[in-house]
């Protein structure tokens, strides 16, 4: 009666246009988030803390994608509470979430930025006294993304000193062809020796680089040299129509992707774009038009390609840190990826089939390329047994290191006091961070800082908009912060969705014997519904369902527990103690379970969501 | 009997600890969260295409306003502009009528009318009258 009353309440005080925010508690799981989450959902943008570096941070999620990842991947059960609020509660409260994640992205790209910084000038600064050979390999963060779509490394560096590319991207007479045909349109729009003049004036502007910076969030120093780098090789390559590498992209053969008149009609009125989006980036003024015009260009000679073989060429779009399935992986879960695989043929082809439906922009282009490129890493997988499975980017970033082609005249002194600057503004960023957002089990989790937001966006009228205010500095832990929710929030509704297996689970007793179920699914040697995941650390009986046996099911899984971890000191020499780790994990995830605590449910590392059920699906 | 109750509170201690220890961790790997998921999964970065994307303009505008004051830098706030717009498959955003209406819908957003307003539009849209009757289309777009 007293909730009712309360949401009644609410609803009454607030306008008459009603809308709902959803508050998401998920279960505990080995691994990550053990003793569980929490997330809210705006519409279909969810908003949940994550650990990172020692700092919570906020993350903003597709809805269906952060469904996926917990339910079915991590196969957790998740608790959705439907809040009631007002219109203008809930866009506040939206608006608050969505400003706090974009500043707070910025600070930490601040950082990034400042320690960018400081690689460069050690780099500059070795420039100064080392060996060009030394110069060679830099940071990760300041290699030159899209430069590697035209350029090795190896083409700024004697051969011997690193490996040459492999692959059977042949674009020699496409990119000449193309890339001419842009050097004259440029040469009539901006007039003749437009791309002598604007290699000048990039070659000056970074001679005349200056090593002060005005302050932590100025465009710095390492982000202005590489983007002036990149603008240099991207008229380098258009000044020698050089094609791209022979790695960077490839091609789908065989009958699938047969160009009709009209999809050959989309494809050169997307060139004709392309076109003149590359006039237009070489003289732009963005800071990073150099990266967009290898983009473009290189998208350019693919299609040209493309047009001129009639059959379908794409740039490579996995980044050079992808995830790799081993052969290994590709054995154990032939299944899961086999569904996989089939679904990466379906989506292929359907996408270039409607290609004659729609014109064709920029945004579909890039789409059309990830589905190709993940179609194509499944045939060539059959010969490499080897698949990258993570890693695509919606834009081309291959990256080469920083070549030495063109430096800032900067003395050993001015490096010296850059890099001092540069330690001070790490440090200032770094303190920031730390003060504003330092993880703390007890005072700063996941959970403190939902109702943190929560409360700060409403501010005094948090119990006049919510019914209640729920004290960050009391509700630390993600199972009692929801009852929390339930009881002092106006609730409309809540939701269980079952974990993946817990769902698969009720089928079947549903269909079978209850009993067999029970004894077959309850542990891993017998279940059907779960095959051994390399990335859970060993045990034998699921304890989700099993409250009355959990403790000596527990007692069991700790024993598994301390046999991987012995297993994994005997191994740890070679493998870094990866095992062991693994192992001790393991024992310390099975410990609550004596104490009749849930942890180890399975998770699952291959699923789609054509493996999962219909019901299972995201969103349901 | 001593041993099993220290035995028992720490497993007590520990359960406790666990069940405190909520929070996802995230991944460690920039490049692999910036990339748009797994082979498997559909890819978020295109559901929703331009509406999306030019949302998360407004949404990015909008905090730079609200976090910047006095002079705007306009390389850094283009080069926010740049990751946004990768990560939804848009090399070229200049020529993307939605990243204008973005700008346009976070300037009414935030308020800025008269002067400011007009030297706001000017500047994102570099004097361009294309860009900058986007802005005004974004601006006006608005309740």
């Amino acid at each position: 009666m007293k909730r009712f009353l309360t949401l009644l309440a609410v609803l009454l005080g607030n306008t008459a246009n009603a809308d709902t925010f959803q508050y998401l508690y998920i279960e505990a799981n080995e691994g990550s988030a053990s003793g569980g989450h929490v997330a809210v959902q705006f519409g279909e943008d969810v908003f949940h803390y994550q650990f990172k570096d020692g700092l919570i941070r906020l993350f903003k999620q597709d809805a269906e994608g952060f469904r996926f990842d917990y339910r079915v991947l991590q196969n957790r059960t998740l608790h959705v509470a439907d809040v009631d609020v007002s219109a203008a509660t809930f866009n506040v409260l939206q608006d608050h979430f969505k400003l706090l994640f974009w500043q707070q992205d910025r600070q930490f790209k601040q950082l990034q930025a400042a320690k960018k910084d400081g690689y460069l000038l050690e780099w500059l600064l070795r420039s100064h006294t080392a060996l060009p050979s030394s110069r060679q390999i830099t940071d990760k963060s300041l290699m030159l993304p899209g430069a590697g779509l035209f350029f090795n490394d190896s083409d700024f560096a004697s051969v011997s000193q690193l490996t040459e590319p492999h692959g059977d991207c042949q674009t020699k007479a496409p990119a000449k062809s193309i890339l001419t045909t842009l050097r004259a349109q440029l040469a009539l729009q901006y007039g003749s020796g437009f791309l002598q003049r604007r290699k000048v004036e990039l070659t000056t502007a970074i001679q005349h680089l200056s090593a002060a910076t005005n302050g932590t969030k100025d465009y710095r120093l390492s982000e202005r040299y590489t983007d002036l780098l990149n603008g240099l090789l991207a008229l380098r390559v258009i000044e020698e129509a050089r094609p791209l590498t022979s790695d960077a992209c490839h091609t789908l053969t065989g009958p699938a992707g047969h160009l009709d008149p009209q999809k050959t009609e989309r494809l050169n009125n997307l060139q004709q774009q392309l076109m003149q989006s590359a006039q237009n980036l070489a003289v732009s003024k963005r800071p990073d038009w150099g990266y967009a015009l290898l983009v473009t260009i290189s998208r350019l000679v693919a299609l040209q390609q493309t047009l001129q073989s009639g059959q379908w060429v794409f740039v490579d779009d996995f980044s050079a840190d992808s995830t790799v399935i081993a052969a290994e992986d590709m054995k154990r879960f032939a299944d899961e990826l086999g569904v996989q695989r089939k679904k990466a043929e379906t989506v292929w082809q359907q996408q270039w089939q409607s290609l004659g439906n729609t014109e064709l922009d920029e945004q579909h282009y890039s789409q059309l390329e990830v589905t190709a490129n993940r179609y194509h890493e499944w045939l060539v997988s059959n010969n490499r047994q080897t698949l990258r499975y993570q890693g695509e980017q919606a834009l081309p970033v291959k990256a080469i290191n920083l070549p030495t082609i063109t430096l800032p005249e900067f003395s050993s002194q001015q490096l010296q006091q850059a890099l001092h600057q540069q330690a001070l503004d790490t440090q200032q960023l770094t303190q920031q961070l730390q003060q504003n957002f330092a993880y703390h089990l007890l005072t700063r989790n996941c959970v403190t800082e939902i109702f943190h937001t929560i409360n700060q966006a409403l501010g005094a009228e948090t119990q006049q908009r919510l019914g209640a205010v729920i004290d960050e500095h009391l509700n630390i832990v993600p199972f009692t912060a929801f009852a929390m929710v339930q009881a002092g929030y106006p609730v409309k509704h809540i939701t269980v969705l079952p974990s993946h297996r817990q769902q698969q689970l009720a089928k079947q007793y549903e269909q079978e014997f209850p009993p067999l179920v029970y004894a077959r699914e309850s542990n891993i040697v017998s279940a059907s519904l779960y095959d051994y995941n390399p990335d859970d650390a060993w045990f034998v009986f699921f304890t989700d369902d099993a409250l009355l046996l959990r403790p000596v099911f527990g007692a069991i899984n700790s024993v598994a527990g301390v046999g991987q971890s012995l297993f994994g000191l005997v191994k740890s020499p070679f493998d870094e103690g990866q095992l062991l780790a693994t192992g001790m994990r393991g024992l310390l995830m099975s410990l609550p379970e004596l104490a009749f605590i849930n942890m180890r449910k399975g998770s699952y590392k291959f699923l789609s969501p054509d493996s999962a059920s219909p019901e299972n699906l995201p969103g349901q | 009997m001593f041993v099993s109750n220290r035995l028992n509170l720490l497993i007590a201690g520990l359960s406790f600890v666990l069940i405190l220890n909520g929070c996802s961790f995230s991944d460690s790997s920039g490049s692999i969260s910036d990339s748009i998921g797994s082979i498997s999964d559909s890819s978020s970065s295109f559901s929703g295409g331009s509406a999306k994307y030019e949302s998360d303009v407004e949404d990015y505008t909008y905090a730079y306003l609200k976090s910047t004051s006095g002079t705007t830098n306009y390389a850094d706030f283009q080069s926010g502009l740049s990751d946004i717009a990768k990560k939804r498959g848009i090399s070229d955003w200049e020529s993307d009528a939605h990243t204008y209406k973005g700008i346009g819908k976070a300037l009414k957003k935030a308020r800025i009318e008269g002067v400011s307003y007009e030297t706001y539009k000017k500047n994102f849209g570099e004097s361009d009258a294309t860009k900058m009757k986007q802005i005004q289309q974004g601006y006006d777009s608005q309740d």
